[in-house]
C-alpha cells in the first residue's frame, strides 16, 4: 500500500498486525486510588493527647499530654492549647525517630560546611537549639500500574557511496504493555510543609514502620493532615506515571531514536495509608527572608536551601576571572612563542 | 664510415629536437593551448580586468599598486579577473589553477630587459566563481601555499560581496607584508602567517571569554551547592524490584527513508604543481 501524499510504501500484513496489536491490548487510563486510609482513635489514646493551634499559620499540632510547647514548629510563633484533642484520623503507621536532637544539630552543621558562598554570619545568627522533632503527616501510596505504550523508533545507518553520503532510516512502530508495582510512595499531607522540601528529604524506608502508638509522640510533636489523600494523589499519580513510562521506554532497545507516541497508564490495587514520618525541622530568618531546613529523622538526610552572600559571590567571580585569565594568557604566550598558532 | 656519419647525424638531430622543442616559440603551444598570449603582457601591465567588473580609475589604481610592488621586490605581482577560463581547461583537474599558471608562464614578464621568473598571480573567473592564487620562483619561498590560503582568507569576504577592487587592493597589501617579511629574513612560511589587529582582538576575546566562562561556571557551581531542595517527579525509589512484567512486546517495521547528500569536495585545494610550460608554482585554488 502506498501513501498518496508521501509515496511511502507499507506492507499490508504489517498494517493488519498493527491494527490487531492496538485493538487487542489497550489500557484505558484510570488513575484512581482507594483513599480509605487512617482509622478512628480510641478513647484511651485521645485522653493521652493534647492539641495546640497556631494562630499564625493555622497548624494543629498534637503532643502527648506530658509534653508542653510554646512555639509552633512550622513558623516559630506562639501557640495556644485547645480544649483536649481535636479529632482527625488515627495514623495507620509511624516511623519512630532514629536520630536524636544532637544528631540533628550535627547534621545542620555538616549541611553548612564547605559552602563557600554562605554568609559567615548565617552560622552564628540562626538558632540551632530551636530545631524541633516533628512527626509530619504523609499519605503512603501502593499500587500496581498497568500501561500500554506506543513508540516511534528509528534505526539509522549511514555509509558512503561514491560522492554521496547515504543515510538509510528504518522506521518502526513499537508496542509495549504490561504491569509494574510501586510501594510506599510518600506524599506529604501538610499544607504548611513545602512539597519540594518534603520530596527532597526522601527516601524513607517504610519497611521499618511500626503500628501507630501515641507513646511514640513523647518528646515530639505531630502535625495533622490538612490535605486529603484524594488531593495528594495527583502528585503520586504524576510520579507513578512518569516512572512507568520511563521504565517501559527503557525496554525499547536497539534503536537510534525512540519517541513516545502514545501512553495509557492505569492503576490497579491502589491503596493509601496514613503515616507519620519523623523530621527534624529548623526555621530561621536571615535578612528578612525565611529559611526552613529539614532532616530525615530516620536516615539523617539534611536538606534546605541556604542564602547566598552577594559580596562573596563577586569576590569568587573576580578571583577566578583573574587567575584563569592569567593562566590562559600564559598559555597564549607559549603558543605564540612556539609558533603553534 | 657513411654509416657512422649517418648515426651521428641522427643522434645530433635527436639532441636538437629534445633540447629545442620545449623552447620553441610559444605560437605552437598557444595553438595547442587554444588561447592567445596576453595582450600587453609587458612590464607596464600587471592587472587585467577582462570581465570589465572594475571602474577604469580603480583598475588603473590597482595596476599602479601591483606595478609598484613588482618594482619594489623585483617580482611580478599579477591580478586577473575574467568571465571564464578557456573551454579546453574544463577537462583539467583544477582548471582555474592550470589557467592561472599558464597565463603567468606565457605572459613573458620581464624586468629591465630580462625575463622574470619570480612572481605571484591572483586570478578570478566569475562564471563558476573560482579563484587561483599561485606563486613561482623565489616568491614560493616568501608566500607558500599556506601563505596563499591565508591571503585568500583575507579577501574572501570581499569577494563573496563582489567587492573585487577591494579584494585586489587587499591582495596587494598582503603581498607587500609577506615580501617585506621575506626580505627581513623572517618569511611567513610553513604555517606562520602575519597577525592582524583582528587576530589580536580574537586572541584577547578568546582569553577574556574563556576566563569569564570559567569564573561563571565556578560561581554557579558554588551557588548550586547552596540548593538542596528540588521537586521529585518520579517514583523510581519505590518501584518493587523485578515487578516490571511485559504482556506485549511487538516491534513493526514500517518503511525506510533514504537521504543522499553529495559530499562536496573541498572548496579549496593547495600545494605545489607545474604548469604546461614546466614551471613550478605553489598556491591554492577553489571557489569563493
Amino acid at each position: 500500500m502506498k501513501c498518496p501524499f508521501c509515496d511511502t510504501e507499507f506492507e499490508m500484513e504489517t498494517l493488519k498486525d498493527m491494527d490487531e496489536a492496538i485493538s487487542e491490548d489497550t489500557v484505558t487510563e484510570d488513575l484512581s486510588w482507594d483513599t480509605n486510609a487512617g482509622s478512628e482513635w480510641s478513647d484511651d489514646e485521645l485522653s493521652g493527647l493534647t492539641s495546640y493551634e497556631c494562630k499564625s499559620c493555622g497548624a494543629k499540632i498534637t503532643f502527648d499530654s506530658n509534653t508542653t510547647a510554646s512555639s509552633c514548629p512550622f513558623c516559630d510563633n506562639p501557640i495556644v492549647m485547645t480544649a483536649g484533642f481535636v479529632g482527625g484520623l488515627r495514623p495507620d503507621l509511624i516511623i519512630p525517630f532514629k536520630l536524636d536532637k544532637k544528631a540533628a544539630k550535627e547534621g545542620f552543621e555538616k549541611h553548612l560546611m564547605g559552602k563557600k558562598l554562605l554568609p559567615p554570619v548565617f552560622k552564628t545568627q540562626n538558632h540551632i537549639d530551636e530545631i524541633k522533632g516533628v512527626y509530619v503527616p504523609f499519605w503512603i501510596y501502593d499500587s500496581d500500574s498497568d500501561a500500554s505504550m506506543e513508540f516511534d523508533a528509528t534505526k539509522t545507518r549511514s555509509y558512503r557511496s561514491g560522492n554521496y553520503r547515504i543515510t538509510d532510516t528504518d522506521h518502526y512502530r513499537v508496542y509495549r504493555s504490561g504491569t509494574m508495582s510501586f510501594q510506599n510512595i510518600p506524599v506529604d499531607a501538610s499544607q504548611k510543609m513545602d512539597d519540594d522540601l518534603m520530596d527532597s528529604v526522601e527516601p524513607f524506608d517504610i519497611d521499618q514502620k511500626v503500628d501507630f502508638q501515641s507513646a511514640y509522640l513523647a518528646g515530639f510533636c505531630a502535625d495533622k493532615y490538612d490535605v486529603s489523600a484524594q488531593e495528594c494523589s495527583e502528585r503520586a499519580n504524576l510520579r507513578v506515571k512518569n516512572s512507568t513510562e520511563a521504565a517501559f521506554k527503557e525496554t525499547v532497545t536497539g534503536y537510534t531514536s525512540v519517541v513516545t507516541r502514545n501512553s495509557n497508564v492505569s492503576l490497579q490495587n491502589g491503596k493509601t495509608r496514613y503515616a507519620l514520618l519523623p523530621l527534624w525541622i529548623l526555621n530561621t530568618t536571615w535578612n528578612g527572608e525565611k529559611f526552613r531546613f529539614a532532616m530525615n529523622g530516620q536516615t539523617g538526610k539534611f536538606v534546605g536551601n541556604l542564602p547566598c552572600d552577594k559580596g562573596l559571590y563577586w569576590k569568587y567571580f573576580f578571583t577566578t576571572l583573574l587567575i584563569s585569565g592569567g593562566i590562559l594568557t600564559g598559555i597564549l604566550v607559549l603558543l605564540l612563542v612556539f609558533n603553534i598558532i | 664510415m657513411k654509416k657512422r656519419i649517418f648515426y651521428m647525424v641522427i643522434a645530433l638531430m635527436l639532441t636538437v629536437i629534445t633540447v629545442a622543442v620545449p623552447c620553441l616559440p610559444a605560437k605552437a603551444e598557444e595553438e595547442e593551448l587554444g588561447w592567445s598570449r596576453v595582450e600587453g603582457a609587458t612590464d607596464t601591465q600587471k592587472f587585467y580586468d577582462y570581465a570589465d567588473e572594475i571602474y577604469d580609475e580603480s583598475e588603473k589604481e590597482i595596476n599602479d599598486k601591483l606595478m609598484a610592488l613588482s618594482k619594489k621586490y623585483n617580482i611580478d605581482v599579477v591580478g586577473v579577473i575574467c568571465d571564464d577560463y578557456p573551454a579546453e581547461y574544463a577537462a583539467k583537474g583544477d582548471p582555474i589553477r592550470e589557467f592561472a599558471m599558464d597565463f603567468y608562464a606565457y605572459a613573458d614578464y620581464y624586468h629591465e630587459g630580462q625575463f622574470c621568473y619570480d612572481g605571484i598571480i591572483f586570478m578570478l573567473t566569475l562564471r563558476d566563481r573560482s579563484y587561483a592564487l599561485v606563486s613561482t620562483g623565489f616568491v614560493e619561498g616568501a608566500i607558500d601555499s599556506e601563505g596563499t590560503e591565508y591571503i585568500f582568507g583575507q579577501v574572501r569576504e570581499d569577494l563573496s560581496e563582489d567587492y573585487f577592487a577591494t579584494a585586489f587592493r587587499e591582495y596587494a597589501n598582503q603581498v607587500d607584508v609577506f615580501m617585506e617579511a621575506y626580505e627581513k629574513g623572517e618569511p611567513y612560511i610553513n604555517g606562520k602567517v602575519p597577525r592582524t589587529t583582528g587576530d589580536w582582538i580574537l586572541y584577547i576575546g578568546i582569553v577574556v571569554g574563556l576566563a569569564l566562562l570559567i569564573a561563571f561556571i565556578r560561581v554557579s557551581s558554588l551557588k548550586a551547592d547552596l540548593k538542596s531542595v528540588a521537586k521529585k517527579t518520579t517514583a523510581t525509589d519505590y518501584i518493587v524490584p523485578g515487578s516490571l512484567s511485559l504482556r506485549k512486546e511487538k516491534d513493526y517495521f514500517l518503511y525506510r527513508t533514504t537521504t543522499r547528500v553529495k559530499i562536496e569536495s573541498s572548496s579549496s585545494s593547495s600545494g605545489r604543481s607545474s604548469s604546461s610550460s614546466g614551471r613550478s608554482f605553489s598556491g591554492s585554488s577553489g571557489h569563493f
